[in-house]
Order: structure tokens, then C-alpha cells, then sequence
């Protein structure tokens, strides 16, 4: 049995476990006959994960590996649902709709899923309900507790969590509100860690900036206060997350994604809007609403929008020349053809750095800007996926247990994007007339799709799907083949390659000046523009419009960047402070076309001299050489040129951005050649010699 | 025997040039006739040609020699006063010395008993006179007796060829219906000969005045047929024309059956038939007893005032940058919530319709007074916020960008109090709010302006008073505006007295009315600036270097200089290199945009073909890189206001475009419509009214502005001036924007001109210079004159 069978095997098992009958109908993944699905009991799960971590040391040594656990660990998923307060449910027991939401996600997602779906937490509901569409990881957790300590007290330093608190603390002080939230969340808990913390906790009539103020005078050792009330900027004061159960920065870390519902009533519709929060890389996804007459039709609403917002989640493995490994997360949890929790060929997905210190919380966690990946080919676990990056070196990098490279897949919901040009130094400044092109991910066309107004903004309305060219990779074949069968991933084989980048680093935008009058050839093809290569080229039509979009200030291409129309209804790109050099080009390209004027009037003159010359009309050369000589001269427009040049050099202009002084020197040097070819030359005197001897020899 | 008198072949030498012959023929035959005491026999020719010649040749007179001493003709210098005496009466035996015209340098000698003849020049040329006359030739002839009365005034003959020639060519001229000339003719003769047939001629010429004055009635030129009655009554005084006599009895028969018909509708309660046909009177006949008591009784119960327009209004907008109707009707019918009063060196004097307003020192906020309500229009703080947080709002029709660009908030800090904060500090903000207040009430019901618009048919429209407010005496009841297609046409009505004012003349018009009597020609306060808009995606156009061509192509100079001003010129109107005005003078505020160091580009065709052949090219080569088709040079569509002014310069531009073989055709929209919606034309004549250039380069460039542009030199520029924190930088980003449309050609400067318009001096309150015709139309009242 080689790897990949026991792959299979290991999958077919999992279905056959489960005791709960799969509502799925859909054929199995690859045309193999379609099989039901079975819900695994989580003790079911986790019984079989751990002993195929042994079973998998006879078999596949390597399939124990963490990285094995990525495909067969479920999502933790946490639904919190808010019905707007006084909408009359159709059900005596309102708890009904969560054990139905429940029940059907599990069906939905079958072992893909660990799913909890609760109310979202009493102080949370207002913000879910009001905020629903700007809600943002730091709004939830304005309302989470947080245990303030004195810095001057260096033996409280130990303490970093709850346990330590409820091990070397005597009280923690609170406000009496939040002392009956807490107790009132910790009915029936029988955690001891928890049950410790609560036993130390000492209600207050003070408020929370008071019992701060004690804090930071001594008075007393710790408070329990709301993140909301915490007075940033104390400098006497250390914070420690409490990380309760229920709050957002715990369930942050003990879960993948949680899922909000708002439930509300709009002109007798009950409208239902549902959103991601992928923990992990802490993105909040786009909402989704919808609208229904029928009260009883909730649940299934909410289950089908819960699967239409879930973005599935692959890791990013092995990057090189352009091309990826994505394994999917809980993929092997999956039989189904279509499931909600796979990716299939075409989807795009938008990656995502994370990089923990030594206790884990994130020091860099941020989407990787200007970069998607295309899914081009996959077997339900591991894909093959190619990289469309407006940056450089942005997925490349060391790689190490802290650091986590993960995509997530898109899909738009807007009508349209705006795309927002600023300047990177200065945000606040707007950089207007902007012009766009747009070209396919991975050629094509370049068109003109419009210009930034007033504002830096353009609107980019929704396109048809895109599609990619690619080559048919065979080391890409090998490496899923590779990780398929439990073989070393080479991701992690380079690791600790000095020649990586770090992910930190590489977030220019992509930027070519080599042909910068022509983005069509100035764009930098090599990003996309597949490598010289005979292997057959493989073409594939994208999921979603992802474009690249060409950014163009006059002749001067400022960036390159790949946009999924629809994904955001804005995208916001920090361009270089272009201001000045394009100033100058106004001004230098015009005075360009003075000279090219002045050349060909000069060129016409000597011609008409030459002529009278031939016909020895002296008269007529003179007056002709004459007019010639009240043409601007080379001296003339080399003033000119020196005006300019004082112009936008003027010191009152404030310091010239980096690298445009540069830029504008190498116009000027432009502009001074073309003078010196054209302008700087002989033709007067020689036409005056010319005519001298003509005058005397008659 | 014919006297051939040098040695070598004269006709070859004859060719060569006078001198030089002279000097060689002379060297030749000197030694042959050296006892000759430098005198010869006349040389002669069979017969001297100079028929058509005569005038053309200088002064000589024809020696005939008689047949037996050898005959022929010769030319000789005109003989001197005692030698032509000597003609009639010559002493047979003595010999005459003359100089032949050929032969300047030498004298020869002819005894008076072989000559046979002598003609005199002038007697050569009476001749030449008489036949052209019986050739009917009479520019030739006219030609010739215009010499002899120069030169030789007391001819024998010429009195009595002169006055034949007067009738004769009268005679000629009535048959070819010259009447006006014919008329000249007859006059002159009467004038130099008041003896010769006198009433034969005076019957001719009354006859003849007759015809004329019926031919400038028919033609509705009554101002023409009053002022030739008038003289010919004056200068007939003594000898008055029947004719005459007979028209001005018609005249005042006619004035007669006008006042009748006034008074008609007078009593019966029609003022306004009975103001419209009483004004006729005058023009008719101003010494009509009662006629002006009438006129004025009439002006006085309805004060009506009609004026000559040439482009209908369909969208009134007293603010509005490039459409002249509708900035003159939008100041009848609305107003603006600031109004532009007239022009400074840092920016226009501005009034806010609904009470004061102030600027922020820093130039970050200003603040409206709303202490000036102005009856039935409700506005107030509330509603005007609201207004101008609309106009920021890009998802509200009433968007505009230029305003959105510089407001951040407003805020109502008191019941009539409105303050407007800017993301940063503006010069003249409320520049960019001159928004009629019709958006703001919403209600089409609603009377904003003092008058309200009542049309009248195709080419009337009547602006009749609200009376929202109370009308002073003799201010206008109703304000009627008359469609004209032909300037003259308007012109002459006015001169006619049906018309009071005309509202926008061609330039050349201007000047010729300012000497009629009662007018009055004024210019408007400020110039339009003219410019041809690239206004779709013509390959070619959208190539800066083929709108240059286009520029280079055309003689704007002499354009402007001989078809716009008529060959005269005028301070107010100019070349410009930029789309700004640039004054009357070089002190004129206005001109604080322009960058006198740009000069208009010039007139070169030669580099403009060079220009067009480069065009080609790129694009060629633009093309054959993309794949595809190379573009053609498709006639270039350019649109036109139906306005005199515009017509005449594009097809002049066009004519000089085709030289180069860039075809172009005209597309003149419909009266009233200045622009289409873009794509529809290639070029649009935009004639603009940048008194702002502050704010109106954003209208005019902005991404609102009818010359809209993409292009990033252009938009950065505007940019920055829109974040001019004060006047220095506010000019200096003008003059760079100025330099980079020079240079860039989003739009293509022709001239600035000065508009004039004309009234009648019964018409008083009308501000000198205003900025458009019914500015301080409160002031205004009708009077008789």
C-alpha cells in the first residue's frame, strides 16, 4: 500500500465511522462513485487522529508529522448569532434556531467542521446588530477584560495569564457589573483553572478608571477592567489579556473562524447577514446579507449563507518561479466533490503572513499586498497554484514553526471596486489623473479602463472572468506527488535557506522604468510572463475577475496591480511620490515638442537658403539666412530648459522624494542630448560662408 | 524710302534694356555721323501701335511725315509749348528738333514742310477716351478723361466728352439696374453741369430716388430709405423731387394710420399691441403731431423692451462658464447663491444672495449671514447645508467635483449662521458655489429671478415682471427677446426702432453702429476667450502633435484681424496662448492667469504638414505594434454655436486646414444649443467666460468642465492649484497651468474677444460695461429719446 492509497483508505474510513447519514448526494471526488458521508462524533475524531498518528509510524513514518494534521484538523468554528432583540422567532424555544443552525451545519460541513453555534455574547449583541458591516477585531475587543498590574512591582512580572493571576494574586479588583457578567458566565463551569480566577475576584463600587488609579498609586495589586476603559498610554500600568472563554482574544486562539449572524427585521423582511472572522490571520471577511418573508426558513438560510461566507483556507507551501503548493486545510476531511470547504480549480485565493513571537501572539500578521493565488490544479489535499503578485518577493521567505503562510479563498461581492491611489509617505494626499490599463493575470491586451479623479479614486466595475496561461510544471507534479505519498516537504527542506527573504520585507510595488513610455512593454513581463520554456502551455478560466492593473503617471509606470473586481469596495494602493518628476515631464515633454518644432523650421530655412544659394540669388539667401536666425537658438532653449530645471528644484518646493531627483536629471540629460544633436550646430555659419562666396565670386 | 537710320539690326537691340542700347547703338553709328553736329534726320516707322497702350506709355506726341520726304510715323518727347504753337501756322522752311522716345539721348531734326501731322498726346488720348465710350468700354474711358482733367483740365472737347460721358454711362448703369450708381452719375453730372438739360436730369434723378427708396423698403431697410429721403429732401431743397415729396407724404400717411391703430388697442385695453406699434411711429415719422406724447403715454402704462438675441436660452444659468443665452436669460429668471460682481487682481467681488459673507483669516472656513431674505424663496442655513453636502456627495446628481474637492463639513453654529469648512485653505471658495438657487427650492413654481420666462412662439420669448416686488415707473414690465438668424436683419430693425437693444454684436457691426444716431455701443465688461475643444476619440486629434498642426495650420492673425474685426483692430481682442483672458492692457486685473511670457503659437504651415506627416506615422507605427487597422484621417467634425462670430472663424480654420489636405466639416448645432454630448462632434467651439480663472480653470479642465481632460500634466497642475493656500501660489500655479496647455494642447487657444452690444439711448440705467446685459436690470427704464 503506498502512501496515497492509504491516504484514500484513511478518508473512506472517516466516512464509514460516522453514525449520522451525510444529507449529500454528490459523487465522489476524482468520478469515483459516490459514497455517503457520515458526521463523526468528535470523540470519534479525535480517538482516530491520535492512533493514526501511531498507525501512520508503521506505515508512513512521515504522515505523523504536524503538517499531516493541517489536511486531517477540522475547523474550529464558532457561529454566534444575534437576533435583533424583540423580533418575535416563530419558535416557543428560541433555542431552537441555534440546534438547527447547528444541526444543519454539521451536515453542511461534516467533518470538515467543529462547529459551536451559540448567542453572541450579551455585550456584544448591540455592536453585531449596529456594526455589522464595520465590524473590526479591535471594536469586539474593546469589550473583552484585560488585568491591569503595576510595572514597578517586578515580582508580578510572572504573571501572564489567568492562572498566574488566580495562583499569585490575593484580589483582583473589578467593577461590580462586570463581576455578575463573569459570574454569570461561569455557571456550571467546572474548569478549576477558572473556578481559582473567580474565587480572587473582588467586586467594586469604583469604577473602572478609579480602580485603575488605585492600580498605578498601589493601593491595590490588579483590576479586572474592560479594554474599552483602559487608558491607553499609562506608562505605570502593564496589561495582561484574561483571555476568558468567551472573550474575543480567546476565541482568537482557540479557533479558526467565527462566524457572526445578524438577524433583523427591515419593512416585514427578515434580513440575515453573515460574516467570517478568520482567527488565526484575524481577517474580517465581506458580509453577505440576505432577505426572506419566512421566519421558518431561517435555519436554512443562515446554513446556506454560513457555507457561502466560509473561505476555505490551504497553506502555502514550497513557493518557487512563480508556482506554489496549497494544501488545504482539513482536506482530507473531505470526500465530497463539492463541498464548501474545498477550493477547485480557477479559485483564487489571497495570501496572508503570520509570524508569532515566542508566546505566540502575532508581530507581523498581515495580508500579502498586491499578491493572489490561482488554484490551477489539485487532488482535493494539496494544489498547484500560481502565483499573480504585483510586489516582490512577497510569499517567499524563511520559513519556520512560528511562521505561518496561508491563503484564503475570494470571492467578490460587489458590483465594483474603487481603487484608491495615495501617496505613500502621505496618505492624506490624493493623487489625481491617475491612469489605469488592465491586462489579464497573466498577459494579454493592455486597455485603458480609466483615470483617477479628484479624490485618487477610480471605479473599476465588475469584468468577466479572467483567465490564466501557465505551463504545465513537472517539479510541481513531483512535489504533490511528494507530499501526497508523506515525502519531505521541500518547503520545509529550505527553511533555513539564507538566500530567503524575509516576509517582512519586499513590499514594494512592482515597478519597471526600462521602456516607461509603453506600459504594454515596460511592464515587467518576467512577474507573469511565463519563462522560456517548450513545455506545453495550459490555459484556465479564473472563478472570479482578477486583473492586473497598470498604474501610470505620464510616461512613468508606478506600479502593478493584481485586483479581484468586487473583492473589496476599496482598494488602496500607497504610490511613490511621483509629484515632481511628473511636473517636470509636463514641462520638459513640452518644451521637447518646441525643439522638434525648431528643428524642422530650421531644417526647412536651410533648405530654402540651400536653394537660393544654387540659384545664386544672394538677396534672397540673406534675407531668407536672416529669417533663420530669429528661430530659437540652442542658447535660447537651453534657458528655458535651465528654468525648468530651477523650477522644479525650487528648495521652497520642500525635500524632493527619493529617487526623483534621479529620474528628473536623466530628462533633462534627455532633453540636452536631443538639444545638442539637433539644435548646437553649424548650419548658420555655414550658410553665411555659403553666401559670402557666392556675393564675392559674382 | 524708308528712313532706316542704324547701321545694325534694331529690332535685336530694341529687346535689350534702354540704357544699354542707347550706348551701344550710338558707339556704333557715331563715326558715320559725326558732321552731323550731333542732329539727324527723324527716324520713322509705317505706323505707330498704341492702342491699348496710350496711358500706359509716357507722355509723347506723333510726328506724321509726309509721304514724298519718306513717310511713316515717329514717337517724340512732347514738344515744348512755342513749338506746338508752331502747328497751325508753321514756318515751311525751318527745320523742328525733337527727341525720339527711343532714341532719348540724340536730337533730329524734320523740316516743318515734310511733316504731314502732329498729334498731341492729349489729343491721342481724348481719342482713345472717345472710342472706348463708343465701345461702351466705360471704365476705360473714365480712365482716360480722368487723365485729361488731371493734366490737361482746358482741353478743347473735353467739357462736352465729359458730360456725354456722365449720361451715357447713367444711361448704362439704369439699363443694368445700378440705380444707387446710376443716381451717383446723374448727381454729378447735375452737380458740374447745373445748365446742361437740367430737368431732363433732375426728372431722372427723382425717378431714379424713387426706385431706391422702394428697393429699401422692400428690403426692410427703413433706416436707409429715411436717411436718402432726408438728404435728397436737403440737398433738392430749391428744386424739391416729386418723388420724394411723394414718400414722405406715405410716411407720415403711414405714421398716421399707426397712431390710429395705437390708439385703437389703447382704448381697448391692449397696451402691449398698442406699445409694440407706437414705437414704429417714431421710426416712421418723428415730427408726427402727438406721435411721441402717444409713444410716451404708452411707455409709461406698459414699459416694454425688446431685444435683438441671436442664440435662444434653454437652460438659464446666470453662472454658466461657456453658454452665453444662458448666462444672459438665467440672470432675468434666477440667480445664483454667489453672485460674480466684478473682477480684482486677487479674485472677483462676490454677493451672497441671501445676506453677507466673510472668509477665515487662514482661508480654512467661511461663514454666510443669512440676514437678506428675499421674498418667496425660502432659504436658510438648514436647507443650505443640506444643499452643499449634496453637491459633495458623488452619489447624488447634484454632484460636483470641483466642490467636493475643497469642502470638508459645514455646520449651522446659529439659526441664520452657516460656516463651511475646507480641507484646506482656499482663496475664493464661495467661487465655486455660484449654483443657481432654483436647485435649492426645488419648486419649478417657485419665482426666483424678477421675471418669469412666457413663451411666445419660435422666435419670441417674453420675460414678464413677478411682481413679487414692487416695479418702479417705467421699469420694464416685460422683457422681450427676438430670435434674429441675420445680424443685418436685427440690425436693421433697430435702426427701424423695433428693437431697443441687441444683445451681442459681431464685431465688425459694432463699429459701423456706433455712428448711428440714438445708439449707443458698449462693450461688455470682460472678454470671452475662444478655443476649439478636442471632443472625442479622433484618432488624430487626440495626438498632441497633430493639434498643434492644427494651430500652426491657421493664420489666427489675419482670421481674427480681417474676417472677425473687419480689418480693424481692437484692444479687447487678441491672440491668445492660453485659455484665459488676457485683458485689455497689460495693468488689466484680469490677466492675472496669463502668462505674458507664452506667445500664441505661430502661423507656419510648412511645420504643420511636417506636424500631420509625424501624426501619421506614430500612429502607424502605434498601430502596426498593436495589431491592428492604421487609423485614417477621417474628416475632423467640428461643432458650432449657431452664432455669426463662430460659423465665420471655423470656416475659415476649416478652408486652411484643407490646404494641408486635413479634411474637416462643420457642424452647426441648432440655435441655442452650445455642446453636444461628447463623441458627437471631434472639436467644439467653446466660447468661455473665464473671469475666474481661479475657480474656472477647474469648470472648464475639471472633471465636470466641458473641456473635461485626462491628461496627468494637466490634472496634477489643477491639483495644486486647487490647494493654493494664497494669491501667489493661486497665480503661479495659473501661469504653470497655462504653460503646460501651451505646451499640451487640451484645448486649443484661438482669441479673446471683447463683446459688444448696442441700445438704444431711450433706454436708460443700463450699466456701463456690465458684466452681462441685465446686470442691474432694477435700474432700468424706459424712456423716449
Amino acid at each position: 500500500m503506498n502512501s496515497s492509497s492509504v491516504s484514500i483508505f484513511f478518508r473512506r474510513f472517516l466516512c464509514v465511522l460516522g453514525s449520522t447519514m451525510r444529507a449529500s448526494n454528490q459523487p465522489i471526488h476524482r468520478g469515483r462513485q459516490r459514497k455517503h458521508c457520515i458526521r463523526i462524533p468528535k470523540i470519534w475524531l479525535y480517538l482516530v487522529v491520535a492512533s493514526w498518528s501511531s498507525i501512520g509510524s508503521i506505515a508512513v513514518a512521515q504522515v505523523a508529522a504536524p503538517e499531516s494534521v493541517w489536511d486531517y484538523d477540522p475547523y474550529r468554528v464558532k457561529v454566534w448569532v444575534s437576533v435583533d432583540r424583540g423580533l418575535p422567532l416563530p419558535w416557543r424555544d428560541q433555542d431552537y434556531l441555534l440546534r438547527e443552525v447547528q444541526q444543519r451545519a454539521e451536515n453542511s460541513f461534516g467533518a470538515a467542521w467543529r462547529v459551536e453555534v451559540e448567542w453572541a455574547p450579551i455585550w456584544q449583541h448591540e455592536l453585531v446588530i449596529e456594526e455589522f458591516e464595520k465590524l473590526s477585531l479591535a471594536q469586539l475587543s474593546e469589550r473583552d477584560a484585560i488585568l491591569v498590574l503595576p510595572k514597578e512591582n517586578k515580582e508580578l512580572n510572572v504573571i501572564r495569564s489567568i492562572d498566574t493571576a488566580a495562583d499569585r494574586l490575593e484580589e483582583i479588583h473589578l467593577g461590580q457589573g462586570d463581576y455578575d457578567t463573569i459570574s454569570d458566565a461561569l455557571i456550571g463551569s467546572e474548569d478549576p483553572v477558572l473556578k481559582s480566577f473567580f474565587s480572587k475576584l473582588k467586586p467594586s463600587p469604583l469604577s473602572a478608571t478609579e480602580l485603575t488609579n488605585q492600580v498605578v498609586s498601589g493601593s491595590i495589586e490588579c483590576a479586572l477592567v474592560r479594554h474599552a476603559s483602559f487608558k491607553k498610554g499609562t506608562e505605570k500600568l502593564r496589561i495582561v489579556n484574561a483571555r476568558l472563554p468567551w472573550q474575543i482574544d480567546a476565541i482568537e486562539r482557540n479557533y479558526d473562524k467565527l462566524m457572526f449572524v445578524a438577524v433583523t427585521q427591515e419593512d416585514q423582511h427578515w434580513v440575515i447577514r453573515t460574516r467570517e472572522f478568520d482567527c488565526p490571520m484575524q481577517n474580517m471577511g465581506t458580509p453577505v446579507r440576505h432577505e426572506t418573508a419566512h421566519a421558518d426558513l431561517l435555519p436554512r438560510i443562515i446554513d446556506h449563507h454560513l457555507a457561502m461566507t466560509f473561505t476555505p483556507v490551504v497553506r502555502i507551501e514550497n513557493v518557487r518561479n512563480k508556482r506554489a503548493a496549497l494544501r488545504l486545510r482539513a482536506g482530507g476531511m473531505i470526500v465530497a466533490s463539492e463541498h464548501p470547504a474545498l477550493i477547485y480549480p480557477g479559485d483564487v485565493l489571497v495570501p496572508f503572513v503570520r509570524l508569532d513571537d515566542k508566546s505566540g501572539v502575532p508581530s507581523l500578521l498581515d495580508r500579502v499586498p498586491w499578491t493572489y493565488l490561482a488554484a490551477i490544479d489539485g487532488n482535493g489535499m494539496v494544489y498547484d497554484g500560481l502565483v499573480i503578485s504585483g510586489v516582490r518577493g512577497g510569499l517567499e521567505g524563511r520559513t519556520n514553526r512560528r511562521t505561518q503562510r496561508v491563503a484564503l479563498r475570494v470571492r467578490p461581492t460587489y458590483d465594483s471596486s474603487n481603487l484608491r491611489f495615495t501617496i505613500r509617505t502621505n496618505q492624506s494626499e490624493m493623487l489625481p489623473g491617475i491612469a489605469v490599463y488592465r491586462r489579464g493575470p497573466t498577459g494579454g491586451d493592455l486597455n485603458l479602463i480609466g483615470h483617477s479623479d479628484w479624490r485618487g479614486v477610480l471605479n473599476v466595475n465588475l469584468a468577466d472572468r479572467s483567465s490564466i496561461e501557465y505551463e504545465l510544471s513537472n517539479h510541481h507534479a513531483n512535489d504533490l506527488a511528494s507530499i501526497e505519498s508523506g515525502g519531505t516537504d521541500p518547503s520545509l527542506a529550505s527553511q533555513d535557506s539564507p538566500t530567503d527573504s524575509d516576509p517582512s520585507q519586499g513590499q514594494d510595488l512592482a515597478v519597471s522604468s526600462s521602456n516607461p513610455s509603453d506600459p504594454a512593454t515596460s511592464d515587467g513581463s518576467a512577474e507573469t510572463a511565463p519563462v522560456p520554456s517548450k513545455k506545453p502551455m495550459q490555459s484556465l478560466e479564473l472563478n472570479v475577475p482578477l486583473y492586473l492593473y497598470y498604474v501610470k503617471n505620464g510616461n512613468n509606470v508606478l506600479a502593478r496591480l493584481p485586483i479581484v473586481t468586487g473583492l473589496f469596495q476599496e482598494e488602496i494602493a500607497d504610490l511613490p511620490d511621483d509629484r515632481r518628476r511628473l511636473e517636470a515631464e509636463g514641462f520638459i515633454r513640452g518644451l521637447e515638442r518646441e525643439i522638434l518644432d525648431t528643428i524642422m523650421y530650421r531644417k526647412i530655412m536651410q533648405k530654402r537658403i540651400e536653394k537660393m544659394i544654387e540659384l545664386k540669388n544672394v538677396i534672397a539667401a540673406k534675407t531668407l539666412l536672416a529669417e533663420l536666425r530669429t528661430a530659437p537658438s540652442y542658447e535660447r532653449i537651453s534657458e528655458k530648459l535651465e528654468a525648468i530645471q530651477r523650477k522644479v528644484f525650487d528648495p521652497e518646493k520642500g525635500p524632493m522624494p527619493q529617487g526623483v531627483s534621479v529620474r528628473i536629471d536623466s530628462l533633462i540629460l534627455q532633453t540636452r542630448k536631443i538639444m545638442q544633436q539637433y539644435l548646437q550646430d553649424t548650419t548658420d555659419r555655414s550658410l553665411e560662408l555659403q553666401i559670402d562666396e557666392l556675393e564675392s565670386s559674382s | 524710302m524708308r528712313l532706316l537710320l542704324v547701321p545694325c539690326g534694331y529690332r535685336v537691340l530694341i529687346l535689350l534694356p534702354t540704357i544699354w542700347v542707347s550706348c551701344v547703338v550710338f558707339e556704333i553709328s557715331g563715326d558715320s555721323q559725326a558732321n552731323a553736329q550731333d542732329k539727324s534726320k527723324l527716324p520713322t516707322v509705317p505706323a505707330v501701335v498704341f492702342d491699348d497702350t496710350v496711358l500706359n506709355e509716357p507722355p509723347f506726341d506723333l510726328i506724321t511725315v509726309k509721304e514724298d520726304a519718306g513717310g511713316g510715323q515717329a514717337k517724340v518727347f512732347p514738344l515744348s509749348e512755342q513749338d506746338r504753337a508752331k502747328r497751325s501756322n508753321p514756318d515751311q522752311g525751318a527745320k523742328l528738333v525733337v527727341k525720339m522716345i527711343n532714341y532719348p539721348d540724340r536730337n533730329y531734326e524734320v523740316r516743318w514742310k515734310d511733316i504731314e501731322r502732329i498729334d498731341f498726346y492729349e489729343e491721342l488720348v481724348l481719342a482713345q477716351a472717345k472710342k472706348r465710350m463708343e465701345d461702351r468700354e466705360y471704365a476705360a474711358a473714365f480712365e482716360h478723361l480722368q487723365y485729361l482733367l488731371n493734366f490737361h483740365p482746358s482741353m478743347s472737347g473735353l467739357r462736352e466728352l465729359r458730360s456725354e460721358f456722365l449720361l451715357t454711362s447713367a444711361q448704362e448703369m439704369f439699363q443694368q439696374k445700378r440705380y444707387e450708381h446710376t443716381l451717383t452719375v446723374l448727381e454729378e453730372h447735375l452737380r458740374i453741369f447745373p445748365s446742361t438739360r437740367t430737368s431732363q436730369v433732375i426728372g431722372r434723378i427723382s425717378d431714379l430716388a424713387d426706385k431706391i427708396i422702394q428697393k429699401y423698403m422692400d428690403q426692410g431697410e427703413l433706416k436707409s430709405a429715411k436717411e436718402m429721403i432726408a438728404r435728397l429732401d436737403r440737398d433738392y431743397k430749391n428744386n424739391p423731387l416729386p418723388s420724394v415729396q411723394a414718400w414722405k407724404a406715405r410716411f407720415r400717411a403711414d405714421a398716421e394710420a399707426l397712431r390710429d391703430k395705437a390708439i385703437a388697442f389703447r382704448d381697448q385695453g391692449d397696451l402691449r399691441s398698442a406699445r409694440e406699434i407706437a414705437s414704429s411711429i417714431m421710426a416712421l415719422d418723428d415730427e408726427l403731431p402727438d406721435g411721441r406724447a402717444l409713444l410716451e403715454q404708452l411707455i409709461d402704462a406698459y414699459p416694454m423692451i425688446r431685444i435683438a438675441v441671436f442664440e435662444p436660452s434653454f437652460s438659464p444659468d446666470p453662472a454658466s462658464l461657456f453658454d452665453w443665452p444662458a448666462r444672459r436669460a438665467g440672470a432675468l429668471i434666477s440667480r445664483p447663491l454667489f453672485q460674480f460682481r466684478s473682477t480684482g487682481s486677487e479674485g472677483g467681488q462676490y454677493r451672497f444672495m441671501f445676506g453677507s459673507f466673510s472668509q477665515s483669516e487662514d482661508r480654512k472656513s467661511f461663514e454666510m449671514d443669512f440676514r437678506k431674505p428675499i421674498p418667496g424663496i425660502t432659504a436658510n442655513p438648514f436647507n443650505v447645508s443640506q444643499w452643499m453636502l449634496r453637491k459633495a456627495d458623488p452619489n447624488h446628481t447634484e454632484y460636483r467635483a470641483s466642490w467636493a474637492a475643497i469642502l470638508r463639513d459645514v455646520s449651522v453654529p446659529s439659526p441664520d449662521r452657516l460656516e463651511v469648512r475646507l480641507r484646506q485653505p482656499h482663496v475664493l471658495p464661495h467661487a465655486l458655489a455660484q449654483w443657481q438657487i432654483d436647485e435649492l427650492v426645488g419648486d419649478p413654481s417657485s419665482r426666483v429671478g424678477l421675471y418669469e420666462r412666457r413663451d411666445r412662439g419660435e422666435f419670441e420669448v417674453s420675460y414678464m415682471w413677478t411682481e413679487q416686488s414692487p416695479r418702479q415707473t417705467r421699469q420694464p414690465i416685460e422683457i422681450v427677446e427676438r430670435r434674429y438668424t441675420d445680424p443685418q436683419k436685427a440690425i436693421s430693425d433697430f435702426i427701424r426702432g423695433d428693437l431697443e437693444i441687441i444683445d451681442h454684436l459681431y464685431p465688425a457691426d459694432a463699429e459701423k453702429l456706433k455712428d448711428s444716431r440714438g445708439v449707443q455701443v458698449d462693450y461688455y465688461a470682460l472678454p470671452t476667450v475662444h478655443m476649439l475643444v478636442p471632443f472625442s476619440d479622433h484618432a488624430y486629434v487626440n495626438e498632441t502633435n497633430f493639434r498643434r498642426a492644427l494651430l500652426l495650420a491657421v493664420n489666427r492673425q489675419a482670421l481674427l484681424q480681417d474676417e472677425l474685426l473687419g480689418g480693424r483692430s481692437d484692444d479687447r481682442c487678441k491672440l491668445i496662448s492660453g485659455p484665459f483672458p488676457l485683458g485689455a492692457s497689460e495693468k488689466d486685473p484680469l490677466n492675472y492667469a496669463y502668462n505674458t511670457a507664452i506667445s500664441p503659437h505661430p502661423f507656419d504651415r510648412t511645420v504643420a504638414k511636417f506636424l500631420v506627416e509625424l501624426t501619421q506615422k506614430e500612429l502607424a507605427e502605434a498601430a502596426k505594434r498593436r495589431k491592428q487597422p492604421e487609423p485614417q484621417l477621417t474628416p475632423i467634425r467640428i461643432g458650432v454655436p449657431d452664432f455669426e462670430l463662430a460659423k465665420t472663424a471655423v470656416e475659415a480654420m476649416v478652408q486652411q486646414w484643407q490646404l494641408l489636405q486635413i479634411p474637416a466639416e462643420v457642424h452647426t448645432f441648432e440655435p441655442g444649443i452650445m455642446s453636444c454630448p461628447r463623441g458627437e462632434v471631434d472639436l467644439l467651439y467653446v466660447s468661455a467666460a473665464i473671469w475666474e480663472p481661479a475657480t474656472d480653470a477647474e469648470r472648464l479642465l475639471g472633471e465636470d468642465g466641458i473641456a473635461a481632460t485626462t491628461n496627468p500634466y494637466i490634472v496634477q497642475t489643477l491639483a495644486r492649484l486647487r490647494s493654493s493656500r494664497n494669491w501667489r501660489e493661486v497665480r503661479q500655479s495659473l501661469q504653470d497651468l497655462h504653460s503646460m496647455i501651451h505646451y499640451h494642447l487640451p484645448v486649443l487657444p484661438l482669441w479673446q474677444i471683447g463683446d459688444a452690444f448696442a441700445y438704444r439711448q431711450g433706454i436708460q440705467g443700463i450699466a456701463r460695461q456690465p458684466l452681462n446685459l441685465y446686470q442691474d436690470l432694477e435700474q432700468w427704464r424706459n424712456l423716449v429719446k
